[in-house]
C-alpha cells in the first residue's frame, strides 16, 4: 500500500497561494490577499483524494518455459476506494509497457492480459507500478507488484530416434546398432546352430542348402556415450531476434533429448569465449543441467575446436559419439575433425547454415544472389572435405531439424 | 473561450500592450493545446500571471477579482483535460460517462472555490478578526488555524 504523493501540479499550487499571500502582506493590499481565496479553496480541493488500498495480484508465472512459446500473462488490479485517473508501468521481457486511463465512476477491479513470447534465457515478467492520481491530478498513490522470473531453455523440436551408426558401443542394450551380433531386428549373420537356440531362429532355407542346422543372428542394439559439442564462438551471434547461436542452442537441446531417449548417455562440452561441459549423464537432472548451461550461453570468444579437442579427448572417453553443433565457419575446423576421428571418435555434424541466417535478413538483390552462391560453393566444398571424417547435416534453419536430419545418408562410409 | 474573453477585458484596460501579450499567449497556448504539447501548462501560468497583475493595476473590484482568479483555474482544469483527452477509452458509451463526470467534476469545483471565496470575502469585509496589534502575530495565528482546518480535513472528513 502507497503513502500519499503530491505531484509538480500540487507543489507549484502551494506555492503560488504562499507567494501570492507574501506579496500581499508585503504591500498590506486587501485586493491582492483577495487573490488567496480563491487559491485557498483550490488547494482545499486538491489535498481531496484517497488512499485507494490497492492490490496487485499476478496469475501464477510457471519457473520454466521454453523459447518461442507464448506465456499467458494477467494481472488485476483490485481497489477499495475507486480512484479517477491510473497509469500502469508493467515490464515484460525488458521492455517497459505505460497504460494510461480514466476509471469510470465507482470503478473498483481492471484486469489486464497478455500474452508474451518467450525468449531463451532469463525473462522477468515485471515489476508492475500503478500509480492512481485523484481527478485534480494532485496527489497520487503508487503501487508496485514484485517481477517473477521464468526461465526460457531453447526450443526443443520433436525428433525421430537418431540414425545413428557409431563404430563403439556400450554392452547395454539400446537403440543403436553395435555391429555385433545379439538381441535386435535386423539380419547380422548365420552361425551353426548349438543346443539351446531358439527353433524361430533357425534358418531352414540354409539348412536345405547346407545340409546343417544354421541359426540367424540378428545386430544388437545398443547404447553408446553421446559427446554434444556446441560451437558458441563470436561468429555464431547473427542474425537479429533469433540470432544463430539460438538456432544451434534449439539444435543442440533437440538432439540432447532424442539421444537421452534412445538410452543414451549424453555428455556436454561448449566452447566460446570459456569453455562448459558435463560429463556423461543419462537422468532427467542431467537433461536439466544441460539445458541449465545452454540457457545462460552467450556467443563470444575465439577459442577453436582444434585447441578445444585437447580437453574433449581428456574430459570423455575414446570411442564415444560426438556430435558437433556448429555453423563452421571455425578455419581450423577440418582439422581437428582429423584429429578427433583419428583419436577413435565417430563425429556427427550437424551445421545451421550462416547463409541461410544472414539471407533472412539481407536484400534478394543480384549481389546478394552472388554473394550467397560463392558462399554456398566454399561451403559445399568444406563439406565434401569433412565427408570422410563425419556424417554431415547442413540445416537450413528455415525448415524444420527433423526434415534436414531425415536426410542424412548414415551409410556412406566413412573412412 | 475564456482566454478570449480575458483578452479582450485586458483590452479594455489602460495598457494596451499587456491586453497583446495576453492575445499572443492564448494563441500559443491554444496551439500547443492542440499540438497536445505540455508546454500549455507553463505559458498559462504566464497568461495568469500577467492577466492578474493587469487586473490589480486596472483597479477591478474584489469579487470580480475572485472571479477572474477561479476562471482562469477553471481553464487551465480545461487546458490539463485537453492534454489528457488523448487517452484512450473502451468505448463510446464509457466516454460519455466519464465526460458527464468530468462536467459534474468541474461545475463543483467552479461553484466550490466560487462560493467559498465570495462567502470568506464577504465575511472578512465585515467582521474584522484582529486579536493582536502586531500582524506578524496575526500572520501566526492565521497560519495555525488555517493548518489546523487542514489537518481536521485531511484526517476527520474521511
Amino acid at each position: 500500500m502507497g503513502p500519499d504523493m503530491y505531484t509538480r501540479k500540487f507543489l507549484i499550487v502551494v506555492g503560488t497561494l504562499l507567494t501570492v499571500f507574501s506579496i500581499g502582506i508585503v504591500f498590506r493590499s486587501a485586493d491582492i490577499l483577495s487573490l488567496c481565496l480563491p487559491l485557498v479553496c483550490y488547494f482545499f480541493l486538491c489535498m481531496r483524494g484517497e488512499n485507494p488500498h490497492t492490490t496487485i495480484s499476478r496469475n501464477s508465472v510457471p519457473s520454466r518455459g521454453m523459447a518461442e512459446s507464448l506465456l499467458p500473462v494477467s494481472f488485476w488490479v483490485h481497489m477499495e476506494k475507486p480512484v479517477d485517473f491510473m497509469e500502469v508501468y508493467d515490464h515484460m521481457g525488458g521492455r517497459e509497457q505505460k497504460v494510461r486511463f480514466f476509471l469510470a465512476p465507482g470503478q473498483r477491479e481492471i484486469r489486464f492480459s497478455y500474452d508474451l513470447t518467450l525468449r531463451r534465457g532469463t525473462t522477468h515478467i515485471g515489476p508492475t507500478r500503478v500509480r492512481q492520481f485523484n481527478f485534480l491530478f494532485t496527489q497520487y498513490w503508487e503501487d508496485e507488484l514484485e517481477e517473477n522470473t521464468t526461465m526460457v531453455i531453447p526450443r526443443i523440436y520433436p525428433l525421430k530416434p537418431l540414425s545413428l551408426n557409431p563404430r563403439f558401443t556400450k554392452v547395454f542394450y539400446g537403440t543403436l546398432p553395435s555391429r555385433k551380433a545379439g538381441m535386435g531386428e535386423e539380419f547380422f549373420s548365420l552361425r551353426d546352430y548349438m543346443p539351446g537356440d531358439e527353433y524361430r531362429k533357425i534358418n531352414w532355407k540354409a539348412f536345405g542348402r547346407y545340409g546343417s542346422l544354421v541359426t540367424n543372428e540378428f545386430e544388437a542394439l545398443k547404447t553408446t556415450d553421446v559427446i554434444c559439442i556446441l560451437d558458441a564462438r563470436k561468429e555464431t551471434a547473427l542474425g537479429n531476434e533469433k540470432d544463430l547461436l539460438d538456432y544451434a542452442l534449439d539444435a543442440t537441446a533437440s538432439l540432447s533429448v532424442a539421444v537421452l531417449k534412445g538410452g543414451n548417455r549424453v555428455g556436454f562440452f561448449a566452447y566460446g569465449d570459456q569453455f562448459y561441459y558435463l560429463y556423461p549423464g543419462t537422468t532427467r537432472r542431467h537433461l536439466f543441467k544441460i539445458l541449465s548451461i545452454l540457457t545462460d550461453i552467450q556467443s563470444g570468444g575465439y577459442l577453436s575446436l582444434n585447441y578445444v579437442k585437447n580437453f574433449i579427448s581428456a574430459f570423455f572417453s575414446k570411442r564415444s559419439q560426438l556430435i558437433l553443433v556448429s555453423p563452421l565457419l571455425d578455419d581450423s575446423l577440418l582439422k581437428a575433425v582429423q584429429s578427433l576421428y583419428v583419436l577413435g571418435y565417430d563425429i556427427f555434424i550437424v551445421s545451421p547454415s550462416p547463409i541461410s541466417v544472414e539471407w533472412m535478413h539481407c536484400d534478394h538483390d543480384d549481389y546478394h544472389q552472388v554473394a550467397r552462391t560463392i558462399l554456398q560453393k566454399k561451403r559445399t566444398r568444406l563439406f565434401s572435405q569433412l565427408n570422410e571424417y563425419a556424417v554431415l547435416v547442413d540445416w537450413n534453419v528455415q525448415e524444420p531439424l527433423g526434415k534436414a536430419l531425415s536426410e542424412v545418408r548414415l551409410y556412406h562410409r566413412i573412412r | 473561450m475564456l482566454l478570449a474573453v480575458y483578452v479582450i477585458q485586458a483590452w479594455r484596460s489602460p495598457w494596451k500592450d499587456i491586453a497583446v501579450i495576453l492575445g499572443c499567449l492564448s494563441v500559443v497556448i491554444v496551439l500547443s493545446v492542440m499540438k497536445n504539447s505540455g508546454i500549455a501548462r507553463g505559458l498559462f501560468f504566464v497568461f495568469g500571471i500577467f492577466f492578474t497583475i493587469n487586473m490589480l493595476i486596472s483597479g477591478n473590484s474584489r469579487p470580480w477579482l475572485i472571479l477572474y482568479t477561479t476562471g482562469l483555474i477553471v481553464s487551465y482544469e480545461l487546458v490539463e483535460y485537453s492534454l489528457h483527452h488523448t487517452v484512450e477509452v473502451e468505448d463510446d458509451q464509457l466516454h460519455r460517462v466519464l465526460m458527464n463526470t468530468h462536467a459534474r467534476y468541474l461545475v463543483v469545483m467552479t461553484g466550490s472555490i466560487l462560493g467559498g471565496s465570495l462567502g470568506a470575502l464577504w465575511m472578512f469585509e465585515r467582521v474584522s478578526i484582529q486579536p493582536s496589534e502586531n500582524i506578524y502575530v496575526n500572520i501566526l495565528l492565521f497560519c495555525t488555524l488555517f493548518f489546523g482546518i487542514l489537518y481536521a480535513l485531511k484526517y476527520t472528513t474521511r
